[in-house]
């Protein structure tokens, strides 16, 4: 007698499940193929498509779903809020929903009009049922974080922050502490594109990284893809980070102040013209008087210093509906940080004065057109603009007591660059199974990053600073395949990029799967091969403004990787709780690192190419696990990376595999929320990661006719800081003003057990005078010991 | 409920698991005892090679690293052989001259170590030729309340192969001697740090502060590479009453030290200089020591030098 246990019933409906979707997936090729007859899903279809609305705000709303019955197939709405789904002839209705939203059904579809405006109204609870916890698509490797989420999260100084809160995804490592650079998947940050509104942002900190630029009060979504790449996104080998922009209030004026220990900002939204025209602009600046927290040092001797540091960002954006079916955007991004550091002293009625500055920022403006074209094609045009330039000046003026200035010597070193875009891209929905994206993009890249001013006369060689101009031509295919409980995300996208007498063309496949299985299991996979036309030379990963961007060369050609994953994915949806395991391994080629030696002033040059380590490759693997409630009153998500990133350079560790600095073997972070009530909310979040790697000295010499002992350094990053850890807490109350506004005070504890967690390690020696023995000495610096937070935001 | 108990219980773990702070000792990783060749190969003078031993980059500094009774051999232009006599300190000597021009290899045979040889090195072919001019009582660029002269040198470049090259100021007192000058901003004004290195030694007993530079970073012909010397030192005359008074004593000649140096010395003042100090650390890593010692560390380096007193 055979007894079926539970498991040999789950096989068995594993195996009828292969069977059926092999079948279905060959179909589907066949279909590709222009077999049109082996449909075997719709004989009689009906096309509903239409956008869909914040019906509070007008806004249009990314990423709602569209389905019917308990069919696999439906829809999910793009960056301009449209879908278009093609259904069974008759179907009862219609479901359009989205989380924290009571969903909308539509019935009678044949007599709707074209095309759909569908309103979705917050629920009534929505305090309790927001999505606090990361969103994963079907397909592996792609992560989106709602800005409710990001703003709850307890944060450095208090000060929300988008890129720290993708920090705490599994598969992203941050830097060092309290800065804002992230390390996808083994990567470095120059490595991740950052788009805002389909504008890329070359560097994307304030405060020499400390945070990002981007103004939480002015996105709508942020989604993180760190595999399984779309193909339209290109350019970023590690991650493609993809920001949007709110539209603007459409209904009413709206506004927000929030005042914080480092800035304040304001946003303001409103209808130009009703349901038809918005706007919303929004700013930041630094905290008025945040220089005087940097003490001028001054002397009754004559002589002093002066600090100042300033920063602000500003986002705008207009859009305006010319029609039912066509509609313009206009997006602006502007924000800068400026630091200046002066000296003076007094001298026998001579005033000389030294003076050092840094300054960094970026612009963006993009002008999109979309338009539905019919009730199953959408298609949008976009111009796009983006320029990064940073500064770095020192000067020297002398006064005498009538103030005439005696002297003055300036030296300017200035990097940019600077991106002309234009996209167009077609979405077409010919089947209720398959969704096709198809466009190009043309980006003339104007690179200036050595560009010297100075009225002293050089004896090197100057840096020349005639423009470098490349041309990015990229041409892509996306299609997106549902039949039954199979999702296959399949596109190719095609790069060819001219610069200077070099010409590089590269095809990137890329493919995304995802197996839907009984008992709300999911299996999922991912192939991707992306490449980087663009490296930056940085003396440190900090973000400062010391750093260029420069064109992949002849002898730089453009860095390559190639990534696999494979993970499995299991809902409780009693619990709303998520349950995801995902393992990868990437394989990357013609990375670029420092030789040892050289700084990065030494890399100032057209021959930087000539004497950076290149040829590099790197290998990356890693197991990644989320544990997420997206709901409720208690919810959150507790995230654990295990991974492994090293590299190679035939210069560097004679050959052999080093590891990444950054290369973290254990990452773990729990972040929660919990709604006591309707007004108050407690939060917690907790990071573990094992700690980066640094090179030691493995030895101490002592040279003929020299004072002091050497350290002998070992092989690059022999060795490693302790682990890192903290713990950060908040509260936040809601609160209503007199006038019945909604206000929020929130405060709390970075690093609220005060560890010393370690920034470096400086070696030295110490001793060796008045009889004391000379000792080495290792000193443990850390940065931020346990640092309050207080803010409040009001809005009208 | 269960799913809250266990954020709860995760929550207090971390909290008790966090709180056990504890000091974190650094295991340095030590690669061993390796030899430790120094020599200035300088051209007409004796040879004389100091060997030490690696040590730990932890606790007290040894008092004393030098290796006796090693075998110290240098070979000149691969063909002849001579042995170097120990002094019994750690420094290996011969009575033979280095020839200008001639190319060395320095090898140490040391029981208990691996065999350490140094890389072949050029002794510049000739001393460096150039004149210099004095311009009294300028006003300095640096430090301006203390009395400065200006020497320029003018190099010939024609007569300049070599590519590296050191100048160095000693300012003699009636106590002491001390190297106090700053480059002219009128002609070395390029920060490349590829161009010019610092180097700090205590050769004839005192402290000296030498600059090195590459012949590619001068000024063009006919300029001058000019050097703002420090002709007097600020004292401290505490005779008269206990607060001190300030008085300015002069020195009473400057020793200048002009050399053509072999790259490797330039290369390990380079070395030194990009090792990142203090708050370096959060933007720089350690850079590679600099050796030409295969199987061990240190620095074999040649000179061809003059030295002239300059009366002020």
């Amino acid at each position: 007698m055979v007894l079926f246990t539970p498991q040999m019933k789950l096989q068995s409906i594993l195996i009828f499940s292969v069977a059926s979707d092999i079948r279905l997936f060959a179909c589907t090729i066949l279909l590709g193929m222009g077999l049109q007859n082996c449909n075997p899903v719709f004989a009689q279809q009906t096309t509903v498509s239409g956008v869909v609305k914040d019906a509070a705000t007008g806004e249009l709303m990314i990423g709602a779903n569209v389905s019917y019955g308990n069919s696999p197939y439906g829809a999910v709405t793009n960056q301009y809020g449209f879908f278009s789904v093609t259904l069974p002839s008759n179907p009862d209705s219609l479901k359009i929903s989205y989380v924290g939203y009571q969903p909308f059904f539509l019935t009678d579809l044949n007599s709707q009009s074209f095309p759909l405006v569908v309103s979705l109204s917050a629920s009534q609870t929505l305090n309790e049922i927001v999505v606090k916890a990361p969103i994963e698509e079907k397909v592996a490797g792609r992560i989106t974080l709602s800005i409710a989420q990001i703003k709850s999260i307890p944060a450095l100084l208090g000060e929300a922050d988008v890129l720290k809160a993708l920090g705490l995804i599994p598969g992203v490592a941050t830097g060092n502490e309290g800065t804002a650079g992230l390390y996808v998947r083994g990567g470095t940050p120059d490595q991740n594109l950052i788009l805002l509104d389909e504008a890329p942002v070359y560097n994307a900190t304030h405060l020499g990284g400390f945070f990002s630029v981007f103004n939480p009060n002015s996105l709508k979504s942020v989604s993180l893809y760190k595999g399984a790449f779309p193909a339209r996104f290109g350019g970023g080998l590690s991650s493609i980070i993809d920001l949007t922009m709110k539209d603007g209030n459409k209904k009413k004026f709206a506004g927000e102040i929030g005042l914080g220990l480092l800035n304040q900002n304001l946003t303001l939204e409103g209808p130009i013209i009703k349901d038809k025209a918005s706007f919303i602009v929004s700013g930041r600046i630094s905290t008025l008087g945040l220089s005087s927290l940097i003490k001028p040092k001054a002397s009754k001797m004559g002589s002093g210093e002066y600090f100042s540091y300033r920063f602000y960002d500003f986002n705008a954006k207009f859009n305006y509906q010319l029609s039912k079916t066509d509609q313009l955007y206009l997006s602006l991004y502007n924000g800068y940080d400026y630091f200046k550091n002066s000296e003076w002293q007094n001298i026998r009625g001579i005033r000389e004065g030294t003076g050092t500055g840094l300054s960094w920022g970026n612009t963006t403006a993009t002008a999109r057109y979309s338009k539905i074209i019919s009730d199953q094609l959408f298609g949008r045009a976009a111009l796009i603009y983006s320029n990064y330039d940073s500064s770095f000046k020192t000067d020297f003026n002398q006064y005498n007591e009538e103030e005439e200035r005696l002297d003055k010597f300036y030296r300017n070193t200035n990097t940019k660059v600077r991106d002309y875009t234009f996209k167009l891209q077609l979405e077409h929905f010919p089947a209720p199974w398959l969704t096709l994206k198809y466009g190009t993009d043309v980006t003339v890249h104007s690179f200036r990053p050595f560009r010297l001013q100075s009225n002293y006369q050089l004896s090197g060689e100057l840096p020349k600073s005639e423009p470098i101009i490349g041309i990015q031509t990229d041409a892509y295919v996306e299609t997106s395949t549902t039949l039954r409980r199979f999702q296959a995300d399949v596109g190719l996208r095609y790069s060819v990029y001219q610069v200077k007498k070099s010409h590089f063309q590269y095809p990137e496949p890329r493919v995304g799967l995802s197996w839907s299985l009984p008992q709300n299991w999911a299996l999922r996979g991912s192939y991707s091969v992306m490449n980087q036309y663009v490296h930056l030379l940085s003396n440190n990963g900090l973000g400062l403004s010391a750093d260029a961007w420069v064109p992949s060369t002849g002898k730089v050609p453009p860095a390559n990787a190639r990534q696999f994953s494979l993970g499995a994915y299991k809902s409780f949806p009693k619990a709303n709780v998520d349950i995801s395991v995902e393992m990868y391994e990437k394989k990357l080629k013609r990375l670029i690192d420092y030789p040892d030696g050289l700084g990065f002033s030494g890399l100032l040059a057209d021959s930087w190419d000539d004497k950076v380590e290149k040829n590099g490759l790197g290998r990356v693997k890693g197991l990644e696990v989320m544990i997420a409630r997206k709901v409720g009153k208690l919810n959150g998500w507790i995230s654990y990376t295990l991974s492994k990133s090293e590299r190679r350079f035939e210069n560097i560790n004679d050959t052999k595999w080093f590891p990444l600095k950054y290369d973290r073997r254990h990452n773990l972070s729990i972040t929660w929320n919990f709604e006591l009530g309707t007004r108050w909310r407690l939060s917690s979040n907790f990071v573990y990661q094992t700690g980066h790697a640094i090179t030691l000295p493995i030895a101490a010499i002592q040279i003929q006719d020299q004072l002091y002992p050497q350290l002998v350094y070992g092989d690059r990053n022999n060795g490693r800081l302790p682990a890192y850890h903290r713990l950060d807490l908040g509260v936040t109350r809601s609160l209503v003003t007199k006038r019945d506004r909604q206000a929020k005070l929130n405060f709390g504890l970075y690093n609220a057990y005060n560890r010393a967690n370690p920034l470096y390690y400086d070696f030295g020696t110490s001793g060796g005078f008045n009889g004391t023995p000379l000792e080495f000495t290792s000193t443990q610096s850390s940065l931020f010991p346990i640092l309050p937070y207080i803010s409040y935001s009001i809005k009208f | 409920m269960k799913f809250q108990q266990l954020f709860l219980s995760l929550l207090i773990l971390h909290l008790i698991s966090a709180c056990q702070e504890r000091e974190v000792e650094l295991e340095l990783p030590y690669s061993g005892d390796r030899l430790v060749i120094s020599c200035n190969l300088k051209a007409s003078e004796p040879v004389k090679v100091e060997v030490s031993q690696t040590f730990r980059p932890l606790g007290i500094v040894p008092s004393n690293t030098r290796v006796s009774g090693a075998t110290v051999s240098l070979t000149k232009n691969n063909q002849t052989t001579i042995v170097l006599s120990p002094d019994g300190k750690g420094s290996y000597l011969s009575d033979t001259v280095v020839e200008a021009g001639a190319e060395y290899v320095v090898q140490v045979i040391m029981k208990g170590f691996p065999s350490a040889e140094s890389l072949p090195v050029k002794v510049p072919d000739a001393k460096p030729d150039f004149s210099y001019k004095i311009r009294k009582n300028v006003k300095g660029q640096n430090n301006p309340n203390i009395p400065q002269d200006l020497v320029s040198l003018y190099f010939s470049d024609d007569k300049m192969p070599e590519k590296y090259h050191l100048v160095s100021f000693s300012m003699h007192y009636e106590r002491e001697a001390r190297s106090s000058y700053w480059t002219s901003d009128d002609s070395f004004t390029s920060t490349e740090e590829s161009c010019f290195a610092g180097f700090s030694d205590r050769s004839g007993g005192s402290s000296n502060e030498l600059f090195l530079f590459r012949n590619e970073c001068m000024p063009k012909p006919g300029n001058p590479v000019s050097f703002s010397l420090e002709v007097a030192a600020g004292r401290l005359d505490t005779s008269n009453n206990s607060i001190g008074q300030f008085f300015l004593e002069y020195a009473d000649k400057a020793r200048m030290r002009v050399a053509n140096i072999s790259q490797e010395w330039f290369m390990l003042a380079q070395s030194e200089n990009r090792q990142p100090k203090g708050v370096d650390h959060f933007v720089q890593a350690p850079q590679e020591t600099y050796t030409n010692v295969k199987n061990g560390y240190g620095v074999v380096y040649a000179s061809n030098e003059t030295s002239i007193d300059i009366d002020l």
